[in-house]
């Protein structure tokens, strides 16, 4: 029997150790979302049959305003969401001919292949990155200053709303920012090899922001 | 702290990008037919400019675009709207 690899998410170690997903403050909950599936897609924005045939295949258009995330259920857009983590999958602008489609867990095989058929022959590239990020997600009422603490964005609701999404860096590390919904609840894909770090300070972070 | 234009994302913080250098250098199309001396002005040779400057900048921790910038060598200020 060959070896098969088993797929072991980032944080694994980190769970079963030395921090439970709690103690949860008050004011800020950490979630870990492991298993979600991660598709990277590129393609020109400004050809029309690239934009169909995706919305054909995901049943979404993919967002081409900046910074922005579209969603396939409406969680991203109503203000009291059920908790679940992305039931069916995510669309967020990386760059103006780049996304990053978030699945649910186990799906980035098979969308990858729809997609793939749906895309043959134009001009695109389809990578899946499922090993390399993980989902933290931060809610509570405190969750936009927790947050603050380590990132230059403007977090003012003025200036990054539900619906929003952003690339930059909190405490020093690369990750992509998105609030779902007004609780607030941010979205927050950090990749594998800073997963840890990213974690443990917004823990404890969120521990001295009470 | 330079608070920086990305073309794509709006202003954002200077520790998102990272700087490229003078803007509007040309690769030679044919490296071949240079002089060393013309090859190596073309490779190190930088114009050191006090005043406005065309600069590349990257938004490396944003949507990781390559843009070119002007700026004032002496108060850093950006051009608005510079092409």
């Amino acid at each position: 029997m060959p070896h098969r690899p088993q797929r072991r998410h980032a944080l694994a170690s980190f769970l079963n150790g030395r921090i439970a997903p709690g103690p949860d403050h008050p004011g800020m909950q950490l979630e870990i979302h492991p298993d979600h599936g991660y598709l990277n897609l590129r393609g020109d924005p400004g050809d029309e049959q690239f934009l169909q045939a995706v919305q054909a295949t995901l049943g979404q258009p993919l967002p081409t305003i900046a910074n922005t995330f579209t969603a396939s259920t409406q969680r991203g857009r109503i203000s009291n969401p059920s908790p679940s983590p992305t039931s069916s999958h995510t669309i967020f602008w990386l760059g103006p001919d780049e996304w990053l489609l978030v699945t649910g867990p186990g799906k980035e095989n098979g969308k990858a292949e729809q997609l793939g058929k749906s895309l043959s022959g134009q001009c695109h590239s389809l990578v899946d990155v499922t090993g390399g990020q993980i989902l933290l997600r931060l809610r509570g009422s405190q969750a936009r200053k927790v947050l603050a603490k380590g990132c230059t964005l403007d977090l003012h609701p003025r200036a990054f709303k539900v619906g929003q999404c952003a690339q930059t860096t909190l405490a020093k590390t690369s990750m992509l920012i998105a609030q779902v919904d007004n609780t607030p609840t941010f979205d927050i894909i950090v990749r594998r090899s800073f997963a840890e770090y990213a974690a443990l300070w917004l823990h404890y972070s969120g521990a001295g922001a009470m | 702290m330079l608070l920086i234009k990305c073309p794509w994302c709006g202003p954002r913080d200077e520790s998102e990008f990272s700087y490229g250098g003078e803007a509007d250098i040309v690769r030679p199309a044919e490296p071949d037919a240079l002089t060393d001396e013309e090859w190596a002005d073309y490779l190190f040779m930088r114009s050191n400019t006090r005043g406005l400057h065309r600069e590349q900048w990257v938004h490396e921790h944003g949507c990781r675009r390559w843009f070119v910038l002007e700026r004032d060598t002496v108060t850093y200020q950006f051009t608005e709207n510079a092409t």
